[in-house]
């Protein structure tokens, strides 16, 4: 369950008629409006792939047994791992994966599902959020305290984006 | 390790990982993070590093030492 304002790191699972459905590991989807990114219009619309809810494989570390330990990835669409025989990535890749987008929740109502916006709240400049390029790697972690800690901030730039009190 | 830690600029994990290549980043507080580095070997050793230091098997603070026992490859990258 997010809370409003809280940026979050989410993968477009479908496209609905003004927006896309977005999977950021809450019980439900949450919504993103086509219209909700810096410089958007009618006419000028981000396109956003679609892709399967998670695209899990394991990935073995050579240090470790498989069993002990799997971490969930993904990757861009079309990146080839077969080169990299230092690490062994098991299971095969999916064709077309989700955009993954960084977005700022703009509506969390217990009843009813989230609302993503790709711009900063104040200066409706993109800040950051927005479409994260091919190639990169979602990695999940444990989220405990993470509101505790961070009572409010920003994104910072699109290098790398750190907390600002 | 968790997420909110990430958004500590206190915390050791990317300014230590930062000292060996550039990348980049988005923390989710939703529990994922998006990461990214010049070359998918990069990003691969990084995706491997967050994932030991959530085990435990690593400090935050060692991750360059970790990451530099991984194969990194040049500056160029076949893959990309």
């Amino acid at each position: 369950m997010p809370a409003a304002q809280e940026s979050v790191v989410g993968t477009i699972v479908a496209r609905h008629g003004e927006g896309y459905r977005v999977d950021i590991g809450g019980a439900h989807m949450a919504s993103l409006d086509a219209l909700a990114f810096e410089n958007a219009t009618k006419r000028n619309r981000p396109n956003l792939k679609v892709g399967p809810s998670v695209a899990i494989s394991s990935c073995a570390s050579p240090e470790s047994p498989p069993s002990s330990r799997s971490n969930t990835w993904v990757t861009g669409a079309g990146t080839r791992l077969s080169s990299l025989s230092h690490l062994t990535c098991l299971a095969p890749l999916p064709v077309q994966v989700g955009t993954v987008v960084y977005a700022r929740v703009s509506l969390a109502n217990r009843d009813m599902e989230p609302e993503l916006e790709c711009f900063a709240a104040e200066s409706h400049k993109a800040e950051g959020f927005g479409e994260l390029k091919d190639g990169g790697m979602l990695v999940s972690c444990s989220l405990q305290m993470a509101r505790s800690y961070v009572p409010h901030f920003l994104p910072n730039s699109a290098a790398v984006r750190t907390l600002i009190r | 390790m968790t997420c909110g830690s990430l958004l500590n600029p206190d915390y050791p994990l990317f300014a230590s990982a930062a000292a060996l290549f550039p990348f980049e980043t988005a923390v989710g507080t939703n529990g994922v993070l998006w990461l990214r580095g010049s070359t998918l070997r990069q990003t691969i050793a990084l995706g491997r590093a967050l994932g030991a230091v959530d085990a435990g098997d690593c400090r935050p603070e060692d991750v360059a030492a970790f990451m530099g026992k991984m194969d990194l490859g040049g500056e160029e990258d076949e893959s990309r």
